[in-house]
């Protein structure tokens, strides 16, 4: 007699267990993640392989596009709009690019994670396994790449000698946690409301494209004095600002003062310290865990039937 | 039930501590129970009719879907240890049954229980991925069926000898053919051990060589002990395979009970909607059952089980003889040669119509006569032949001794010719009476 405690069963009398059930159990999801490890390796290496296998130049790719992207926004922004001209030019790109290697991770993670179920349909309808990993697992692939895309900003930053080491170095890890709690819960959000309508992923493509400009990825937060009131308050309502705004602070990018070719550059309006740009940006990454793992949770068994 | 189970509990109860008692209530009590089950799909004419709907100004507009009822109150029990056969037409509901007791939808109304751990064979190879080798697909696909990489690792070896894709094991799977994805699959879910195992239509894949190995797998599981709940289209397979069956029809259970009932009431039940449909099929021959790869070409007769010589005589003088009349005595005599790996056989000879109607077809397999010999010649005697006027056909297999595989397949050289001087008309001849009750 093998293993007679596994017991399943169901009961379509009990209520179902709701939102708040779940949303309160939203911790436990990095648990799943690990404790299906097996499993979680094999969708991690499976996606990551999938980048680049049979491509010539394999995983140089993984950093090409935020590298192309880079180039592209920092000639049209830095040359053709001047927003460099009164600030120093290699600290405007590591601005531009560190924000765009977070972005593009943040919104590729997530529009990977939201056809997530809709592309694995097989594997939903066929087989019993923890499918709330399969949002989860773009998103820690972004986060990967989001390292490596980190790594070279270090060095750039280091070699050029914008950036201050410190403490703040230390707080790179849980720039980087915000970004893939943001995402992933983003990510859970968004693909479980694709199984139900499909034009998620449509209004992902333009919504995302306007989220970026609305970001400071282009343009830091001094942009914003003398403007509107209501420009501040609607820029400033946007989940993923902190978190932006935290990384740069991370990475040491915003001194209080920086004495560069005899200039001194200010704090590039930055009003919030390193802990609460990273404490804000990890509320909203929670917020948006809570909400994505409750909703997915509460309406996964629905998923086999509609995919 | 509540009677044996009291019994094994009184006889624990003398002997032995609580451990004994749980196994021996474990063993008396049901590993799936299904109880008044009801599946509904709910099916809109446009993707925004689903919105429209949940909006709660629309509620007093009526329901904008229709409702498909997939399963409408299922109930049925499989004691550890069975092995229940599924069947039923297309869109009975089976597969719909199979992915709730897998647990990957969930019933709209009812509920359900499975004991054990339960590995689903719903689709070989679901969740491979294409790009990637054998090897790796093995452990991804184990991994799926809750193994851990250390787990696979020890049953790697087995895994491998099972699928015989040993040449092939490090080749991305887009180059293997659906036969080589199959056996990879099933494979891995046999690798995994369970005690309840769930098996939908996939003995239609891979080749005939294959297929005997998957068959022979699924009886040592059933000797093991282990449960089954298998679904074919093959009634044959699952007489052979099953001791019980359920027959589905417009998702709700027709028919449970031992697999021969079931499979020939359900056989009854199609071949009326075929004559209905005015198209001629047979649908319960021992044809059905999978030749062996390679037993029916030529070159290999040394290889395998084979029939020499099949001859019809007379069943008195042993002469060879074809033309009879009813109540005669006639004999099939059948010469047959056991294979280079000699194994148990069974002998099958059947009568058939020139339309193709089986009449009978005994086999030793059902009559528990064994045969286990290098070479034979096997006589099967009818004393009095119960057949009317007509021309029959008499088909000869040789099976393996389950009856589940064909190793080869003739007919005598020449047909029975039955030719009856009574009056009897019909295809039988039939002990009767007759009474009379003047009222």
């Amino acid at each position: 007699m093998q293993a007679p405690h596994l017991i399943q069963q169901y009961d379509a009398a009990e209520t179902p267990r709701g939102f708040l059930y779940h949303a309160v159990r939203a911790w436990r999801a990095p648990g799943v993640v690990f404790g299906q490890r097996t499993l979680t390796s094999h969708f991690f290496l499976r996606d990551l392989q999938s980048r680049f296998r049979g491509s010539m130049l394999g995983g140089f790719w993984v950093l090409m596009q935020p590298l192309f992207q880079f180039a592209i926004y920092f000639t049209v922004f830095g040359m053709f709009f001047g927003r460099w001209e009164d600030k120093d030019t290699v600290l405007f790109a590591l601005w531009l690019f560190s924000g765009i290697i977070c972005f593009h991770g943040m919104v590729s993670g997530v529009g990977s994670a939201m056809n997530s179920i809709v592309s694995n349909a097989n594997l939903v309808k066929k087989v019993a396994f923890p499918s709330e990993m399969l949002p989860v697992v773009p998103v820690m692939v972004e986060a990967a790449v989001l390292l490596v895309g980190l790594g070279v900003v270090l060095l750039i930053g280091g070699v050029t000698g914008r950036l201050s080491f410190g403490w703040n170095t230390l707080a790179i890890p849980w720039a980087v946690a915000n970004v893939l709690l943001f995402s992933a819960g983003l990510g859970l959000l968004l693909a479980n409301l694709t199984v139900f309508v499909r034009d998620v992923k449509n209004i992902w493509q333009f919504a995302s494209t306007a989220w970026l400009f609305l970001s400071p990825n282009f343009w830091w937060p001094d942009f914003l004095y003398g403007r509107e009131p209501w420009v501040f308050g609607l820029l400033g309502m946007n989940p993923f600002f902190h978190t932006l705004v935290g990384m740069r602070q991370a990475i040491g990018l915003v001194p209080e003062t920086l004495e560069v070719d005899g200039r001194i550059v200010h704090n590039l309006g930055i009003t919030t310290t390193l802990v609460e740009s990273l404490s804000i940006g990890s509320g909203w990454a929670v917020l948006f865990l809570v909400v994505g793992y409750g909703t997915f949770m509460v309406h996964r068994d629905k998923h086999a039937d509609l995919v | 039930m509540s009677e044996s189970m009291s019994k094994i509990e009184e006889q624990v109860a003398g002997t032995a501590s609580g451990a004994d008692l749980q196994r021996a209530r474990l063993s008396t009590s049901p590993v799936i129970r299904v109880e008044d089950v009801h599946k509904t799909y709910r099916v809109y004419r446009k993707p925004m009719d689903r919105l429209r709907e949940s909006l709660p100004w629309n509620r007093s507009k009526g329901p904008l879907h229709k409702e498909v009822h997939a399963l409408r109150g299922v109930s049925f029990e499989v004691m550890p240890g069975q092995c229940i056969g599924l069947v039923g037409g297309n869109g009975a509901g089976k597969s719909t049954l199979l992915k709730l007791l897998t647990g990957t939808t969930r019933p709209t109304h009812g509920r359900y229980s499975l004991r054990g751990k339960v590995a689903a064979l719903l689709e070989l190879g679901a969740g491979f991925q294409k790009n990637a080798t054998g090897r790796a697909n093995i452990f991804m696909n184990a991994a799926l069926l809750g193994r851990t990489r250390e787990e696979t690792k020890a049953k790697f070896k087995e895994i491998l000898d099972f699928s015989e894709l040993h040449d092939f094991i490090d080749q991305p799977i887009s180059t293997y053919s659906s036969g080589m994805v199959a056996r990879l699959g099933f494979s891995v879910a046999v690798a995994t051990d369970p005690d309840v195992l769930i098996i939908d239509e996939i003995l239609a894949v891979g080749d005939m060589h294959f297929r005997r190995k998957c068959v022979d797998k699924i009886m040592s599981f059933k000797d093991r002990g282990k449960t089954m709940f298998f679904c074919s289209h093959s009634l044959y397979d699952v007489r052979q395979i099953c001791e019980k069956a359920i027959w589905m029809r417009t998702g709700a259970v027709q028919m449970y009970d031992d697999a021969v009932a079931v499979t020939n009431e359900y056989a009854t039940y199609e071949n009326q909607l075929i004559e209905e449909q005015s198209e001629h099929v047979q649908s319960l021959q021992i044809a059905d059952a999978a030749p062996v790869k390679g037993a029916m070409n030529p070159k290999n007769a040394e290889r395998y089980a084979r029939v020499l010589s099949a001859e019809l005589i007379d069943g008195e003088t042993g002469k060879p003889r074809h033309k009879f009349q009813p109540g005669d005595s006639v004999a099939v005599r059948v010469h047959i040669k056991n294979g280079k790996q000699p194994e148990p056989l069974a002998l099958a000879v059947g009568f058939t119509r020139a339309d193709g109607t089986l009449c009978f077809a005994p086999t030793t397999e059902m009559d528990g006569v064994p045969l286990d010999v290098q070479e034979a010649v096997v006589t099967l005697r009818l004393d009095n032949l119960r057949l009317l006027s007509g021309e029959f056909v008499v088909p000869v297999w040789l099976l393996d001794a389950r009856g589940v595989h064909r190793f080869h397949e003739t007919t005598c050289a020449q047909n029975l010719i039955v030719q009856n001087r009574t009056k009897e008309l019909g295809l039988f001849l039939t002990e009767r009476s007759w009474s009379v009750e003047s009222l």
